[in-house]
């Protein structure tokens, strides 16, 4: 509470300043402004045409139960995201198992890697790995010179070669809120864990493990999250014939002109992710896992 | 219950092990016997190289060099949860994830004892460290108290063959830290194991320990009873460590009885000499306690005597603590019980100090 001083001052002062209350909205006021015109403001439109285009009414809701195009796609988004994240947290644990067990130098050379792909562009990544999967890729090449494989394997243009992408992309999503949980574990816990009788393998699955999970739970959604609404990877590295909801909303929009139908489906996207991230914020401390606090 | 009594003792025999951590020395060439059910305390300053000397008993640490034997098998090489140890971590190292229950029940887990043996063996275990009541509890809902019991619990629910115990108090406050002392010794006498106890905290050495061994710098300084180390050390290091002790130097002159006479800047004082007398000429140094010394009155008969000015005094309800700045030997603290010293010296007061030649003890210098 306010001590009778500094009401005192306050009343004092300019009217305009008269609590912090009000300068803190006064400071934050134009980045609001900004959210609100630009931000907001479009999400509420595109909630609204869901709902009114072409006419009002639930007619766009109800082709979730009715086409089987959107059934395929949704289906094709939710397994492609599932796998994704089941891929990219074996590969993101392992990684970030390895990084709080390494020394200093080590982890700074290991961080440098982990965060450098963060700032290539996304676009430049898929066509890297366009260039290594192609048939005539790298990949392929070097498979069927050491005689691995007679003809070349398909990796691209298909659900394989987008998750390779997305896999890649996701990582480093998901090796830093695992890291950050695994560093705070305390690894006295682990030797206390030996010492007592258990084997390295007991005392990582009894101890180690159970105390890593809420940065794999975190991770997890977190990746999920941002592969359900992937865009550039799966149009480039899936060739057109993995289809998923965000090609899917663009195709409706740009292609066949729909606004309806891609206004609902961005509508389900959203509801899915907001209750996810409701979901995580029950589990995990969010303002922690996205690097506050 | 078989955790009462009934545990043989075993013997650990460490010998001369060093370990280097990059070109840091930290152990040097340490040798060390503890016998089946003793209570062995390693004393010594901060970095002087005790939770290394453990951890390699304990396995989490290659020695260098040497060997450890337990009943005459070797086990240098064993890795940590084939030794049977317990071990009490300094700061617990309490599994957070698991309730008071199954912290203790781990061990047995891991070895895969039966489910009714789990449940009897932990009770009694919790039983043991009086802490039955709170066993569904997670360890961040105990106090610092309860969580150093629930760690002595695991670690002895088990029967290991001896408990390794790093600076188990230190994180708690002196009245708790009294109380655990005084179980930690009912503990012990209890279950028949050997403790093997670090501390850099010379009261407590002195209250538990069957035996103590001073460590500094990596090496073992002197081992023994706690009585023979602060009756008689050997090294100024330890009469130092172990209580204070005021220092005075000086070549010997000439033997008498059972002792020396030596002198220091012109004073003269006689000293019983520990072993053989020292040679005539040699250099010698003399440990004093200041609860041995006193305040004579002129013409009283002393072996000692050394004159000087007080410089300042301390109260500590029990005793006086003062310090005279002396002609010949600088600066020498003396502590006078309360009840005997009537009236504070005076700062400036000039006084005379006594003791006789037994009072001191000789020591080698580092
Ligand atoms: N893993 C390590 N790598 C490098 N140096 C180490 C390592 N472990 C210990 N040391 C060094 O060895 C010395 C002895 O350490 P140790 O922990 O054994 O001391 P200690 O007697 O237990 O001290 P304290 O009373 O502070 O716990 C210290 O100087 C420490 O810096
Ligand atoms: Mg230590």
């Amino acid at each position: 509470m306010t001590a009778p001083a500094d009401s005192a001052r306050s009343r004092a002062g300019l009217g305009l300043f008269a609590s912090p209350q009000t300068r803190y909205w006064l400071l934050i006021a134009p980045a609001l402004l900004l959210m609100g015109v630009f931000y907001i403001y479009p999400i509420g439109r595109v909630l609204w045409m869901s709902v009114t285009v072409p006419a009002p009414g639930l007619d766009n809701y109800e082709l979730l139960a009715s086409s089987a195009s959107i059934q395929r796609m949704l289906w094709t988004t939710a397994r492609i995201s599932v796998l994704t994240t089941i891929f990219t947290l074996l590969l993101a644990y392992v990684v970030a198992y390895a990084l709080v067990h390494s020394s200093p130098r080590v982890q700074r050379w290991m961080f440098l890697g982990v965060l450098v792909p963060l700032w290539i562009s996304v676009l430049v990544r898929a066509f890297a790995w366009f260039v290594l999967l192609r048939r005539e890729g790298l990949i392929n090449s070097a498979l069927m010179a050491t005689g691995v494989t007679d003809s070349p394997l398909s990796l691209i243009w298909n659900e394989t070669g987008v998750m390779i992408g997305m896999v890649h992309y996701m990582l480093p999503l998901g090796i830093l809120p695992i890291f950050s949980n695994m560093r705070d574990i305390d690894q006295r816990c682990i030797a206390a864990a030996r010492g007592l009788g258990a084997s390295r393998f007991e005392a990582f699955w009894r101890v180690f493990l159970p105390l890593s999970l809420p940065g794999v739970v975190g991770a997890s959604i977190l990746v999920f999250i941002f592969s359900l609404g992937f865009f550039v990877t799966p149009a480039l590295l899936g060739g057109g014939k993995t289809l998923m909801i965000a090609e899917y909303i663009k195709v409706q929009i740009l292609e066949v002109v729909r606004w309806g139908v891609a206004s609902m489906l961005a509508a389900v996207l959203l509801i899915v992710i907001g209750v996810l991230l409701a979901a995580l914020s029950r589990l995990v401390n969010l303002r922690k896992l996205f690097g506050a606090g | 219950m078989t955790m009462t009594a009934t545990i043989p003792g075993h013997d650990l025999s460490i010998s001369r092990v060093s370990k280097t951590f990059g070109t840091f020395k930290a152990v040097k060439d340490v040798s060390l016997d503890i016998k089946g059910g003793e209570f062995l305390t390693m004393l010594g300053p901060s970095g002087s190289g005790k939770t290394t000397l453990l951890m390699m008993i304990a396995g989490f640490v290659q020695p260098d060099q040497g060997s450890i034997h337990l009943d005459k098998q070797p086990i240098t090489h064993l890795p940590p949860e084939s030794r049977n140890f317990g071990m009490v971590f300094q700061g617990y190292a309490l599994f957070p994830h698991l309730s008071v229950f199954d912290n203790v029940a781990f061990p047995l887990k891991v070895r895969r004892r039966p489910r009714a043996e789990i449940e009897e063996k932990v009770k009694a275990a919790l039983e043991l460290v009086k802490l039955t009541t709170q066993s569904e509890r997670l360890p961040r809902q105990l106090s610092g108290g309860q969580q150093q019991r629930v760690a002595l619990a695991r670690a002895l629910v088990f029967t290991p063959h001896l408990l390794l115990l790093d600076e188990p108090l230190s994180a708690l406050d002196k009245k708790l830290r009294a109380e655990l002392q005084e179980e930690l010794k009912r503990l012990h006498r209890k279950v028949g194991l050997s403790f093997i106890y670090v501390t850099h905290d010379q009261d407590e050495a002195l209250s538990m320990s069957d035996r103590i061994v001073v460590m500094s710098d990596g090496r073992l300084v002197e081992q023994g009873t706690p009585s023979e180390l602060y009756d008689r050390p050997r090294t100024a290091f330890v009469a130092d460590f172990l209580g204070k002790s005021n220092f005075v130097r000086g070549k010997v002159e000439s033997h008498v009885g059972d002792g020396f006479v030596f002198s220091g800047d012109g004073v003269r004082f006689v000293q019983k000499a520990r072993d053989a007398k020292p040679g005539i000429g040699s250099k010698v140094t003399v440990a004093l306690r200041p609860e041995k010394l006193s305040i004579v009155a002129p013409g009283t008969e002393s072996d000692n005597r050394l004159s000087g000015v007080v410089r300042e005094w301390n109260y500590f309800g029990s005793e006086f603590r003062v310090l005279v700045d002396t002609a010949g030997c600088g600066p020498i603290s003396v502590s006078l019980p309360a009840w005997t010293a009537g009236n504070a010296p005076e700062v400036g007061q000039s006084l005379e100090l006594g003791w006789s030649a037994r009072a001191g003890m000789e020591v080698q210098e580092a």
